[in-house]
C-alpha cells in the first residue's frame, strides 16, 4: 500500500464537508480518526444545518457531530465577512458552476483561513482544481489512508473502518486509492461495497482477464 | 460587505425572497423577528432598496427551508406552480402539500433536461374555451374531436398516462398522494401542462382522472385544477371536464358497439357484461355502468341496484379476466423514493459533473446517502457501461 504522509502533516487545520462526516461516522470510529488526527479538524455551521436535517430521517451522523464537538475534537465554524466574495460567487451563477450550500461554505473557508478543505464530491473538487489550484483538497479516504491514521489501528481496524463507510455510507473512492482500498478489504468484501466502480467489484483474476 | 454576485439584481433578488416567503408561509413580521430586524428593513430587502448581507441572507433561506444555492443559481427552474393554486382559491392543507410536491417535480425535472440540454417536445392539442350553451354538448364534440386530432378513431384508451405524456407532451408524474386527492393539473407557458396522479389509486380510477385533467387541458388551459374528495363539482367547468372524460374514454358509439356484442343474446346485464366492458375500454365498473346509464342502454339506477346486491368486487374482476388483468407499472414506479425517469436524468447528471452531490440530493428531497444509492443503483443497472452502443444522435 503506498503512504499517504506528508499532507496531513503539514496542514493546520482540516475543514470537513457534509459528505465527508457521513463517511467518519459510518465508520463507527470518527472519534479514534480525529483524536489520531494532527490537525484539527472543523465543520461549518451551514454543512452541520445540512446534517441536522438528515435526523428526520434517523440518521446518526448530525448527533454524532454535534457530540464530538461537545467534546471537543470537532470546532463549528462560521464564515467571516470576508468568505463572503467567495461563498457567493460558489452558490450564484449558473448550475453547472455553482455548488450547494454545505460545499461552497466549506470551500470558502477553507480558502479564508488557509485550512485544507476535505470534500467527498467529484464536481467540488473538479472546481476548486480549477478556480483555486492552491487549495488543498483531499477527501475521506486520504484521511484514512493518512500516515498517522493509519498506525492508529491495529490489525483489520482500517479495513473494517473502510467497509462499513462504503457500505453505509455508499462512501466514494477516488481513483488514485482503488487499488489501495480493495487490498485492504480483500475480494470478497469489495464485491459488497456498490459504490466501488463495477470492474474493482469483481476479483483481480476476472479483472485482468476481462 | 459583498454583493450578490452574478446578473441578479437586488430588486430580483428582493422578490425572490419574497416568494421563498411566501411559499414557506410566513408573515413579513414573522420573518423579520426571526432576523431580529424592524418589518420595514425587511420590506426594504424585498423591494431590493437595502442589500441583505450573507448571514442574513443565511438565515432567511434557513428559514423559508431552502438554500440560497437554489434560490441564486441561473438557469434553476423558476417555475412556481404554487401562486396559481392559492390564487384559485385552494386551502385545503393536503392538497396544498400535492401542489408543493407537483411543483417540486416539475421544478426538478426541468432543471435536470436544462442541464442536460433535453428539449422536450411539446404538442399542445387545439383550445376549445367553454362556450355558452350546454357543456356537457360541447364536452363529447370536443372529447370526439380530441380523438380524431390524436388518430385513435373509437379505439380505447390503454394507458392514459402515456397518451397524455407522448402524444400531448404532457408532464405527467405519478406519485403517492392521500387517498382523497385524485390528481392535479397546471399549465405553465415554459413547462407546459403538469398532471400530478395518485399512485395509490386504482389503474383505472387513474385512467378517469388523467382524462379529466386532460378536459383542462382542452377547456380552461391556464387555470389549475385540484381534484379530490369534496372538490367543488357543480362548475360548468368541472362539469366539462368530467362529462370531456367519460366522452373520450367511452366515446358513444364505441360503447354501444361494444354493448351489442358483449350482451348479444344476453337477456340480463350481469356482473360478467360489465368486468368485460370495463375492462375493454380501460375505466371502472362504476364508470361504465354511469356511462351505459347516461347512453340509454341500460336502467337508470342500475349501478346503485348493483351496489345494493353486494358491488362488482375484484376477486370476481380476477375471475372473469384472469391473467387479462394488465400489470401496473406505474404504482411500482410511485413506490421508489425518486421515479425511475427522474433517477435516470439526475444520475446522468452527476455523472457529467453538472451537479454535486449536495445539490442532487436537495434537487430530489432526499438526503446524501439516498442520493449516493440512487447513483449506485443506476450504475448498477448498466446505464453506465463503456461498452454499451452509442446512440445515435
Amino acid at each position: 500500500m503506498s503512504r499517504q504522509s506528508s499532507w496531513l502533516e503539514r496542514a493546520a487545520s482540516l475543514v470537513g464537508d457534509a459528505s465527508v462526516w457521513i463517511n467518519l461516522v459510518a465508520t463507527g470510529c470518527a472519534e479514534d480518526i480525529l483524536r489520531s488526527s494532527p490537525a484539527e479538524v472543523v465543520i461549518t455551521t451551514t454543512a452541520l444545518g445540512e446534517l441536522e436535517n438528515g435526523r428526520a430521517k434517523g440518521r446518526q451522523t448530525a448527533a454524532e457531530v454535534a457530540r464530538l464537538i461537545e467534546v471537543g475534537l470537532i470546532r463549528e465554524v462560521s464564515l467571516s465577512s470576508t468568505d463572503e466574495a467567495v461563498f457567493l460567487d460558489l452558490v450564484a451563477g449558473p448550475t453547472s458552476l455553482t455548488l450547494d450550500d454545505g460545499e461552497a461554505a466549506t470551500i470558502a473557508y477553507a480558502l479564508g483561513s488557509g485550512a485544507g478543505a476535505l470534500i467527498d464530491e467529484r464536481k467540488a473538487t473538479d472546481l476548486c482544481a480549477d478556480r483555486y489550484p492552491a487549495l488543498i483538497v483531499m477527501s475521506t479516504t486520504d484521511l484514512l489512508l493518512a500516515d498517522p491514521i493509519v498506525s492508529s489501528f491495529q490489525a483489520d481496524g482500517l479495513s473494517e473502518c473502510l467497509f462499513l463507510a462504503l457500505t453505509v455510507a455508499r462512501m466514494r473512492v477516488p481513483d488514485r486509492h482503488l487499488a489501495d482500498v480493495c487490498e485492504l478489504l480483500g475480494p470478497n468484501r469489495c464485491r459488497e461495497c456498490r459504490s466501488l466502480p463495477a470492474a474493482w467489484r469483481q476479483s483481480e483474476a476476472s479483472r485482468l482477464t476481462g | 460587505m459583498a454583493a450578490v454576485t452574478g446578473s441578479l439584481t437586488p430588486e430580483a433578488l428582493g422578490e425572490l425572497l419574497r416568494d421563498a416567503r411566501e411559499n414557506a408561509k410566513l408573515t413579513q413580521a414573522a420573518a423579520a423577528q426571526a432576523l431580529n430586524v424592524a418589518r420595514t428593513t425587511l420590506v426594504a430587502i424585498e423591494q431590493g432598496q437595502r442589500r441583505a448581507r450573507l448571514e442574513e441572507l443565511q438565515k432567511l433561506a434557513a428559514l423559508y427551508r431552502v438554500s440560497l444555492n437554489v434560490l441564486l443559481r441561473q438557469g434553476s427552474a423558476k417555475v412556481d406552480l404554487r401562486p396559481r393554486f392559492r390564487r384559485a382559491g385552494e386551502g385545503d392543507a393536503e392538497v396544498e402539500e400535492a401542489v408543493a410536491l407537483l411543483n417540486s417535480l416539475v421544478q426538478a425535472e426541468l432543471e435536470l433536461e436544462n442541464l442536460l440540454g433535453i428539449q422536450r417536445a411539446r404538442n399542445d392539442p387545439p383550445e376549445r374555451p367553454l362556450l355558452p350553451g350546454n357543456v356537457l354538448l360541447q364536452a363529447e364534440q370536443d372529447a370526439s374531436e380530441l380523438r380524431q386530432w390524436l388518430g385513435l378513431g373509437m379505439a380505447p384508451v390503454h394507458d392514459m398516462v402515456s397518451l397524455l405524456e407522448v402524444q400531448l407532451g404532457a408532464r405527467v408524474f405519478v406519485r403517492q398522494l392521500p387517498a382523497r386527492i385524485s390528481g392535479l393539473y397546471a399549465f405553465d407557458e415554459v413547462a407546459g401542462a403538469c398532471i400530478l396522479l395518485n399512485a395509490l389509486h386504482p389503474r383505472d380510477r387513474r385512467t378517469q382522472t388523467g382524462a379529466h385533467e386532460a378536459g383542462h387541458f382542452i377547456s380552461t388551459r391556464r387555470a389549475p385544477d385540484a381534484l379530490y374528495a369534496d372538490s367543488p363539482e357543480a362548475s360548468r367547468e368541472e362539469r366539462y371536464a368530467n362529462a370531456f372524460a367519460r366522452c373520450f374514454l367511452t366515446p358513444a358509439r364505441a360503447v354501444a358497439a361494444r354493448f351489442q356484442d358483449v350482451t348479444a343474446g344476453a337477456a340480463r346485464l350481469t356482473r360478467r357484461h360489465i368486468i368485460i366492458l370495463a375492462h375493454a375500454f380501460g375505466v371502472s365498473r362504476e364508470a361504465m355502468v354511469r356511462r351505459l346509464e347516461e347512453l340509454g342502454l341500460t336502467k337508470s339506477g342500475t349501478w346503485d341496484w348493483f351496489k345494493e346486491h353486494g358491488g362488482i368486487t375484484d376477486e370476481q374482476a380476477r375471475e372473469v379476466l384472469g391473467d387479462a388483468i394488465p400489470p401496473d407499472p406505474a404504482k411500482t414506479d410511485a413506490a421508489r423514493q425518486v421515479s425511475m425517469r427522474m433517477s435516470l436524468l439526475a444520475s446522468e447528471a452527476w455523472r457529467r459533473g453538472l451537479l454535486s452531490e449536495g445539490q442532487l440530493a436537495r434537487l430530489l428531497h432526499i438526503d446524501r446517502v439516498e442520493a449516493r444509492e440512487m447513483i449506485d443503483d443506476f450504475e448498477a443497472e448498466g446505464a453506465v457501461d463503456d461498452e454499451s452502443p452509442i446512440l445515435l444522435a
